[in-house]
Order: C-alpha cells, then structure tokens, then sequence
C-alpha cells in the first residue's frame, strides 16, 4: 500500500523531502514534502517540531488515507501546472479531476469528509461538502432521507408545522 | 416543482448502492459534526438549507447558524412571480434573514425584484445588523426606491454587489465604507457625476470596480477616484455613458478594461501603475454615426494609457482610431508595451492603423492579431496591399506572433512574410488558419509551402501553421476568437459552446533548425467552456464505450475531393437522422473517436491515398496522423516513423493532424 516515490514528475521534486504517513490500521505512505503539507495539519505537526520520522495519523484508515493522498497529489501537481500553464486551463482540469475523484458512494463521502477535516485540507473539505449539498438540492425530504438513512423522528404533525413555517422552501 | 423524479431517485441510489453504500442502515450523514453540517448547508441555496430542517430533529435548526445566505432560486423567473408565491417568499427572507438573526452573516445574496420597498428595507438592514461582508442585491423597483442609509456606512461590508435594473441610486448624504473592497454596480443609474464621485471617492479600501450598463443622468464628469482602486471596468449599456465625460485619477490602477461606447470626453490621469488596458470602444457602424470626433476622443483615450505593458484592442476600437486624418500624430508611443493583442479588420485602414501601432511600440514581444473577416465588407481595392507593410517598424524585441483566422490571401501571407523578413529575435510565429481552409487541402499545401519559403531574418524561427478544423464554423471561430480576446461578459448569455475545436496542425522546420516544435498551449482560449456535446452522441455508438459520461462522438471531415485523398473512409454507423440540426456542419464522413481520461487513440487512421496525390516538389513528404489529445491539456503528437520519410536535405515537413477536444 506504501506509495509513491516513484509517482509523478513532481513539481516538489526539488526538494525532494520525505515524510512517512501512518495511518490508524498501521500502514505507511511515504510522501513528497509538498503532498503533505497540503493538510494544515500535518503541516502544524511539523512547524511544532513534530515531522521528524512517522507522522501518525490516528483517525484516517489506510483506505481513505490513500484516498486522500491522491488528491493531495493532484492538487499539488495540478497547482504546479496552474503556475505554468495559467489560470484557464488548469482550472479546467481541476474541476474536471475533482468531479471524477468526488464520484462516490455516501460511505466514502462520510469518511473523506472526517479526514478532511481532520487534516484540514480545505479544498478537499469543500469538495466533499458541496457534493454532499449537491445530492440534498433539488430533492424531496424524502428522497434525501432515503438516500442517507436518515430516520424521520418527527410526529406528522410536527412535520405538518414545519412545512407551515417554511412553505416556500417545500414549493 | 421538484426536479427529483422517482426515476432519478432510483438512478442516484442505484449508483451509490453500486458503490457498496446505501441500504447499510446507517445514517453517517447526520454523524458528522455539527460545524460540517453548516458548512454543507452553506453550499446550498436558502430554500433548499432550510428544507433540510424537516429531515429530521437533528437537522431542524442547523440552518440556523449558516453563514452564506443565497436566496437565488429557481423559482424566481426574471419575469417575475406571482402575487401568492411573492407572498412566501417574502415571508420565508423575513423569517430566515430578520427573525433569526443570531449569528454574523458572511455572505448575503437576495434578489428583491419588486417586492414591497418596506420589506427590502428591513432585510438590508437585517443582513446589515448581522455584519454581512458580502452582499448581493437585485432589486427592480417599481416606485422610487432608496436604499438604507446604514448601507452607506456599514463598516463589515467587503463586497457589494448591486443590480438596480436601471433605476437611480439615491445616496445618502453620509457616506463611509471603510472595508468595502469590490464594488460591482449593474444597470445601476447615478443621478450626476458628483454623487458617483462622493460615493467612490468614499470607500478608501476600494479594490475593484465593475459598472456595467451603468449611466449617469446628467451629461457631465463620471469622475472615478479611489486611492486604492486596482482594477476597472466600464462595460456595457444601451447607451451607456455615451453623453458622459470619464475621468479616472486612480494612482494605484494596474487595468482598465473598457467595453462602451465612446464618452464625450476621457480624462486618465495619475495612473502611473496601469500595466493593462483593454479597450473594446463600441460603435455603431451602420449608421454611421462614427466620425473623426470618435477618432480623436479614441486617440485622446489611448494617449492617456501610454504606459501600458499589455494592450488588448478590439476590431471596432482600431475602427475608431482609425477615423483621423493623422493618425500617426495622434497614437502615443507605448514605450513599455510588450503585449499588443489584437482583433482586426480586412481593410486597409485597419491594416494602416496596426502598422502604426508596431511603430509605436518599440518593446513589443508578443503580437497577437486576430482578423476579422466579418466585420466589413470593403471592394477589392480597400484591402490590404502587400507593400503597405515597408514601413518601418522596429521590431527588435518581437518574440513571438500568432494571426488568427487567417485565410490564406495574399495580404495575409505578406503580414506573415514582412514579420518573418524583418524580426530578427522571432522564436515563433503561429498561424492558425479558419476552418474554411480545411476544406481545401490544396491550398493547405500551398501556404504550407509558401510559408517555408519566406525568407527569415532568423534561422531559429519556428512557423507554426494550425488549422482549425470542421465542427467550427467560420462564424464561430470568429465569435471565439472574439471571445478570447475578451473576456466573457458577465450576465451575457453566451453562445451555445462550442464541443470540439479540430484541429488540423502542420509543422514546419528546416532540417538544421534545432528547435523543436514545442507543444503549444494558446490556442486553449478557445477551448474554455468546451464540455462534450451531448447533442453529438450517437446512440448506436454504445458498444464502443463503457460509459455513456465517457465519450462523446467526435466527428471529422475530410475532403473528398479529386485527388483521392481520402480512401479509406471510417464509416459511421449512427444514424444520421439522430444528428442534431445543424446548418453550419454538415456531418459527410465521421470518425468516431471514443474520449476517455487518457484517451489515447488507439488504432491510427491511415490515408493511405495522400502520399501518392502529394504534388512532387520540394516538399517532399507529408504524413498524416491523427491522434487525439490525451487530456485536456494539450497537443500529443503520435510517433512519426522517421526512418520511413525519404531523405530529403532541403525541407521536409509532416503534418500530424490533432484533434482536439475542447
């Protein structure tokens, strides 16, 4: 599962500084400096002295982890391109990226979202976030509750009132 | 007046269901953190937030600590609503945006439309108490409206964004915005230039401003002042600012961007910093109503903007400019201009015009001229003559050149001929020919050839010649290469985009030139807002995918014509009856490429038919490839079998031909 030295032409490079990732099951991942530090996290631990050999990470497993590298890859190489190639372009390919990447079941979502939370990786965060509020926009109560299991404690006829309160949000 | 049928239900959970979700029984949305859950809802817009307060009892007041606010809806349609639906939806803004008003609000968009001035006054005043920092307003009055003077001196205010649909801005006496940043003012109408003076000159912060389809009342100064204004633009308007007089004394403006009719008057000044201007002066031609008196105050404005390093100027601007008798006298010389973009006429008072324009601006190294072959109709003798080009220009930095749009015709072979003989540092020089020409593959060699045999004041120069092929009509590569050229304009509707830009792309080197032809990035302007095109997808294509999201059809045309060119045709099977309408493409031949993520194309198509109807002469070898790019990103040149091209120690060039998604 370890990834990576020998992945892209990285933009890092340079550097060519290693940090080792240890996810809650106990596997590793080795990544380019600028990989990591695209969480504010990790990149706090190592300002407070902390980077030195393993970062342990005690709340990501090693499936959403490696998830959650590869969009720190991309993003790093892709703001690498952006510098290069201009705004327009790599725009485009972010959106287009992401939109792919973000392609997945409401488990994985789940799970992404407490990651990038927890790492405070912002882009990530929002991107998940948004995709979880593009599946609630447009839908019926419940469709959405179906969709997430999301168990409607509500008497009818506190439904009843809550749609009084609001009826232009049930238009 | 949902949009979520049943089926789509079924289609959303099926496919999460695919991906090992849904149906667990678990309900991990409603686990996530509470701050998670507002920032989600923040992503929404107000209605569908506070929808989700019926979920359950652990989603029925997160709505209420969420920060962005956007009560742009669907359901309010530009031609407005009706009175019962007005109703709810001014009771829902009071409930969500007054009644509730607990925490500090980041970002507020509230179209108001006609709805009762009292009320519009409260929700301001309510976004306002809540220290907004963003605030939209879109508000059509139907009787005089002021807005609340609070909003003239709220200090948590970052942007505002106002759309008064051509009604006058009242101001209030007292006017302060200390934070106030970016200021986007749509049909907005100020009664004199003063008070649009007071109101600029008061926002000490003010970074950016946008007025588009604004106007002033009187006739008179709109004087724009504000010590730390960056960037302007004035776009737009029926008549907008056509009796005005513009005056910009803004010491730390960096660009200025002008889509307008041409004011009364301009007054630039204490600009020492503007390092962009693009000006788009608007005419209206057909009835000519443009003169000398548009020349001059046309020149006036570009003499104020000498300092610039990047120029963008439009096909009617250089109109314009062009309509002085001396006009040479009148440009400034753009001593530090090292960017000149331009879209150009065909006739030979632009082609005077743009001359002059590389007189006068003797650090130029990049050029960029767009022609328009649309914009008049001139009789043969108007057009540009070959030898119009020996002035002389000094062309001592000039690096790099593209023409767009270019045809083919004599004039335009001499422009590229005159920068090729006279620019000594050229790197490259790009031409990129309308699809029009990839019809006529004769001609496509005879520029090929022509184009090689210019003479070069340097050896390194590397020509570039592109065609831009079928699936783009004349009309829209020539919408978007103006479209390139500018901006999209906000709140304009624009074309139906375009889905592929096929391009046809032949290089040229000289043996000994040792640069290489590098992949070339530019031409992705056009490509911005491709998407596949749905309108294009072919039913019976379906085995050759295995994702409907995945491909799209890419369609390709090659000329039939006498010589053969074309022997093997790749047939497609889709019904042509399935081909959206289309006037301006007619689909003959397809070549149905399947696009993945890295889609390369797997199988060459061989024309084995072209070498052999390739003329003999010096050019010796051609060879045709197609080959798709990998992504969206750029040109990939399909291997070319060096070993298979016969020796030839004067020129040999191959054409690979691309195509490009866009």
């Amino acid at each position: 599962m370890a990834s990576s030295s020998s992945s892209l032409p990285s933009p890092s490079s340079s550097s060519s500084k290693k940090f080792i990732l240890r996810s809650s099951d106990g596997k590793h991942f080795e990544v380019d400096e600028a990989v990591a530090l695209q969480s504010e996290m990790i990149k706090q631990m190592v300002e407070d002295g902390f980077g030195g050999d393993v970062i342990p990470l005690l709340n990501v497993s090693s499936i959403v982890l490696s998830k959650v590298i590869d969009y720190c890859k991309k993003h790093v190489e892709l703001d690498f391109k952006k510098k290069m190639d201009g705004d327009n372009e790599a725009h485009e390919e972010i959106k287009n990226w992401d939109s792919e990447y973000i392609n997945v079941g409401v488990d994985e979502l789940y799970h992404l979202i407490m990651a990038a939370n927890y790492l405070h990786i912002k882009g990530l965060l929002d991107l998940t976030c948004q995709k979880v509020a593009d599946i609630i926009k447009g839908k019926q109560p419940e469709q959405i509750r179906k969709i997430f299991n999301i168990e409607n404690d509500f008497t009818p006829e506190e439904e009843q009132e809550i749609r009084k309160e609001h009826s232009w949000a049930f238009e | 007046m949902e949009f979520g049928e049943q089926d789509e239900l079924q289609v959303e959970k099926k496919r999460l269901s695919d991906m090992g979700n849904v149906g667990e029984g678990c309900d991990r949305i409603s686990d996530l953190p509470e701050s998670i859950l507002h920032h989600i809802l923040s992503f929404l817009p107000a209605r569908y937030a506070v929808r989700t307060s019926i979920l359950s009892r652990r989603w029925q007041h997160l709505w209420y600590y969420v920060s962005i606010l956007d009560f742009d809806d669907d359901l309010l349609s530009d031609d407005g609503i009706n009175e019962d639906l007005k109703c709810k939806y001014m009771d829902f803004v009071d409930k969500v945006l007054v009644l509730h008003s607990s925490l500090n609000l980041y970002r507020v968009r509230l179209p108001c439309g006609d709805c009762d001035a009292s009320r519009v006054d409260t929700w301001i005043r309510a976004a306002i108490n809540r220290e907004v920092k963003e605030l939209s307003l879109f508000i059509s009055p139907t009787v005089e409206f002021t807005l609340p003077c609070c909003l003239f001196t709220c200090e948590s205010l970052e942007v505002l964004t106002l759309h008064l649909d051509d009604s006058v801005l009242y101001l209030p006496t007292s006017i302060f915005l200390p934070g106030l940043k970016i200021v986007n003012l749509m049909s907005v109408i100020f009664l004199d230039g003063k008070s649009a003076d007071e109101f600029f000159s008061n926002c000490p912060a003010l970074e950016s401003l946008v007025m588009m389809c604004c106007d002033i009342m009187t006739s008179g100064f709109l004087h724009i002042s504000a010590p730390k204004l960056k960037s302007l633009s004035i776009c737009g308007g029926h008549n907008g600012l056509i009796h005005s007089k513009i005056k910009v004394s803004t010491p730390s403006l960096v660009s200025i961007k002008y889509d307008c009719y041409t004011a009364q008057d301009y007054l630039v000044e204490n600009t020492p910093n503007l390092i962009d201007a693009c000006i788009k002066l608007q005419a209206n031609f057909g009835q000519n109503t443009v003169n000398s008196v548009h020349g001059y105050l046309a020149n006036k404005f570009l003499r104020q903007l000498f300092m610039v390093e990047v120029l963008k100027l439009s096909d009617s601007s250089i109109e314009i400019i062009s309509r002085v008798h001396d006009l040479f006298d009148h440009l400034p010389t753009f001593n530090n201009l090292k960017r000149l973009i331009l879209t150009t006429g065909y006739c030979k008072i632009h082609l005077m015009a743009v001359t002059f324009l590389f007189q006068r601006s003797p650090k130029l190294e990049y050029l960029q001229i767009k022609i328009d072959h649309c914009l008049h109709v001139y009789d043969d003798q108007e057009r540009w003559e070959s030898n119009s080009l020996d002035l002389l220009c000094p062309l001592d930095h000039l690096k790099t050149v593209e023409i767009k749009c270019f045809e083919g015709r004599d004039n335009e072979l001499e422009l590229v001929k005159f920068f090729l003989k006279n620019a000594e540092v050229l790197k490259q020089i790009t031409v990129v020919a309308t699809p029009n020409l990839s019809e006529d593959l004769g001609k496509q060699m005879e520029i090929s050839r022509m184009l090689i045999t210019f003479p070069r004041a340097s050896r390194t120069t590397l020509v570039d010649f592109k065609i831009l092929e079928r699936g783009v009509h004349y009309d829209q590569a020539s919408v978007l290469s103006r479209e390139g050229t500018w901006e999209p304009f906000l709140f304009t509707r624009r074309k139906r985009p375009l889905k592929f830009v096929e391009w046809a792309r032949m290089r040229m080197r000289r043996p000994d030139d040792t640069v290489l032809a590098s992949q070339y990035e530019e031409d992705r302007l056009e490509d911005e807002d491709g998407k596949p095109d749905n309108d294009y997808l072919l039913e019976d294509e379906v085995d050759m995918l295995e994702n409907e999201e995945d491909w799209f059809e890419d369609e390709y045309n090659m000329p039939d014509d006498d010589n053969g060119f074309l022997e093997d045709e790749v047939e497609m099977p889709g019904d042509q009856d399935d081909m959206p309408e289309n006037e301006e493409v007619l689909l003959e031949e397809e070549y149905n490429m399947p696009d993945n993520v890295n889609g390369l194309l797997e199988d060459e198509v061989q024309i084995p038919g072209y070498m052999e109807a390739m003329p003999e002469n010096e050019v010796d070898l051609l060879k045709n490839e197609y080959s798709m790019p990998d992504d969206n990103n750029g040109l990939l040149e399909m291997p070319v079998d060096q070993e298979a091209m016969p020796e030839n120690e004067e020129n040999f060039f191959f054409g690979s031909m691309e195509m490009k998604r866009t």
